[in-house]
């Protein structure tokens, strides 16, 4: 394969792997799971890409997940 | 257009898709410039004209200037070039601060006063004002052939990764980048061919990812830790106000070259060097070391085309510090129409005055063994860089009485353990990005090359690499992305 196209699949793989782990971060946290033992047993990941919902905010997501973790 | 907009990825992947597709040359550097040119405009508006009139004024008078033999001649059309130039910056940037000025004595005269304009000021044109100048005063100077072509001229001054916040650069670094070599003496006159090289693309990526993590990561999760120090710091105790200069100090170095990274990633890619504007700046061991390593760009085109014609260093002692004064005092006025940069930039015209003054009387010092040891080498970069900080405070805090109370907290220390508690317990993640920031600034100091190193990866390593960092900026990315801090100047 020519490298170009090599470097540009790197590229591409690296957005994809890291939105699926974004994608599941958020929905794990938005059921709980991530620091809760009574998490939401019927989650849905596909409601985090339903339109009508609001989009939530990264930084103010990880923010209180790491209040959960380490207090504060 | 920001960098950290989806929107830039979307041009700047449409633009190396294009170019790639297309195999004229001229087409090529056509495309180039009308993308340049769509960038300019979706970021500025209406104002892309007043970059084309500054582009044709130069390129006419650069011309004119270079076929014409008379001194006089040659002379006016200098002076119509620079009034051009300058007059459009004076006009957008300086008039409402001027105006106002003149309001305050009226004020005190119980004269009626003079309205504003209310100007906005066009992004950009303090760059390429200064790219345009620096082109007619090197023809003027003989130092430089006008270009043969208005659309190579036009590239250079609107060349899109550049363009909005720098590097400023000169037309003898960027045109001979689009014309090929036909010998080893001169330049050819064949239109480069922009080929998109994989050693190129891999390392252009690597300094983008750099810069967007700079700039996302760092300075956009430091900056509420800033803000919420400097929106009203009178009452604080010292640890408050350094932990903002600090913070400050930080935020600017990472938004600033974070930008300068991305642009010069972009335009590697496309296959242009552009030279870099920053050299690990907090590690300057004096006042003119940090000017070597800071917005290099900046004070190289304040050194050749202010401070030289002045008579530099090469006159007396008095007039040596009154240039440096004057071409100080002018860069911080650059920055913006405000005696906040008046201040910046008389700090660092001091700073820069004692050294020479120091070294001057005591040559000695330049040449001693102690400073020269690793040991002396930290202290002389610790106490440079309180100074340094210190000059930051006037740049970040508009309002003249928490400026006072600021510089006067950050000298004279005062510690309060009650604000020290709720300051750190209230900015936990900005105070272990500065930390983090720190530890990764005197690892690359120790001569590691983490750019090179993290170029050279094997592309799953470096696929694996890209993915953290992008994941890292997605978990703390704030939905409103911040304006780059130079793009207001």
């Amino acid at each position: 394969m020519n490298n170009n196209l090599k470097i540009i699949f790197g590229v591409f793989c690296a957005f994809i792997l890291s939105l699926t782990i974004f994608s599941f971060y958020m929905e794990f946290y938005e059921s709980g799971v991530l620091y809760n033992t009574n998490w939401l047993e019927n989650f849905n990941l596909t409601e985090s890409f339903n339109d009508d919902q609001q989009t939530i905010n990264p930084k103010h997501v990880s923010i209180e997940f790491l209040k959960r973790i380490f207090g504060g | 257009m920001l960098f950290n907009t989806p929107e830039f990825i979307v041009f700047f992947i449409s633009i190396l898709t294009i170019v790639s597709i297309l195999k004229y040359r001229k087409f090529q550097h056509i495309f180039l410039l009308l993308g340049s040119y769509f960038f300019f405009y979706f970021t500025s508006n209406i104002f892309l004209t007043l970059l084309i009139a500054s582009t044709i004024l130069d390129y006419y008078v650069g011309k004119a200037i270079f076929y014409t033999n008379d001194k006089k001649k040659k002379k006016i059309l200098l002076l119509v070039s620079l009034s051009g130039n300058l007059g459009l910056l004076g006009f957008f940037k300086y008039v409402d601060f001027g105006i106002s000025q003149v309001n305050h004595i009226l004020e005190m005269m119980a004269l009626p006063e003079i309205e504003l304009l209310e100007l906005i000021l066009p992004i950009g044109i303090s760059f390429y004002t200064f790219q345009t100048i620096s082109y007619t005063v090197d023809i003027y100077r003989g130092k430089l052939a006008p270009s043969q072509s208005l659309k190579e001229f036009a590239l250079f001054v609107a060349f899109f990764p550049q363009l909005v916040a720098g590097p400023i650069l000169r037309a003898s670094q960027f045109l001979p980048q689009l014309r090929n070599k036909i010998n080893e003496l001169g330049n050819g006159k064949n239109l480069r061919q922009i080929i998109i090289e994989n050693q190129n693309l891999k390392f252009g990526i690597t300094l983008m990812m750099f810069g967007f993590f700079k700039k996302m990561f760092f300075a956009d999760n430091i900056a509420p830790l800033v803000n919420q120090i400097f929106e009203n710091p009178i009452g604080l105790d010292s640890f408050s106000i350094i932990l903002g200069t600090i913070g400050f100090g930080i935020q600017i170095y990472c938004d600033f070259s974070g930008y300068t990274d991305i642009a010069i990633g972009a335009a590697m890619i496309l296959g242009f060097k552009i030279p870099k504007n920053f050299n690990k700046p907090y590690f300057a061991t004096s006042p003119s070391d940090f000017w070597r390593r800071w917005h290099i760009s900046l004070s190289s085109w304040l050194r050749d085309y202010l401070y030289i014609p002045l008579g530099g260093n090469k006159k007396s002692s008095d007039r040596t510090f009154a240039n440096i004064a004057v071409v100080m005092l002018i860069g911080g006025i650059w920055h913006g129409a405000s005696w906040n940069f008046v201040i910046w930039g008389g700090l660092h015209s001091a700073y820069l005055i004692i050294q020479k003054s120091i070294t001057k009387k005591f040559p000695s010092v330049a040449n001693n063994k102690f400073l020269k040891t690793k040991f002396g080498k930290i202290i002389s970069i610790i106490i440079v860089q309180y100074f340094i900080f210190l000059a930051w405070i006037p740049f970040r805090v508009r309002d003249f009485d928490s400026m006072l109370y600021s510089i006067e907290k950050y000298l004279i220390w005062d510690f309060s353990i009650i604000d020290i508690i709720d300051i750190a317990t209230m900015n936990k993640i900005p105070i272990v990005l500065i930390v983090s920031f720190i530890t990764l600034q005197i690892i690359s100091y120790k001569k590691i090359n983490l750019l090179e190193v993290f170029s050279n990866l094997k592309l799953k390593y470096w696929s694996l690499l890209l993915m953290t960092v992008i994941t890292l900026i997605l978990l703390l990315y704030d939905l409103n992305p911040h304006d780059f801090i130079y793009f207001r100047f």
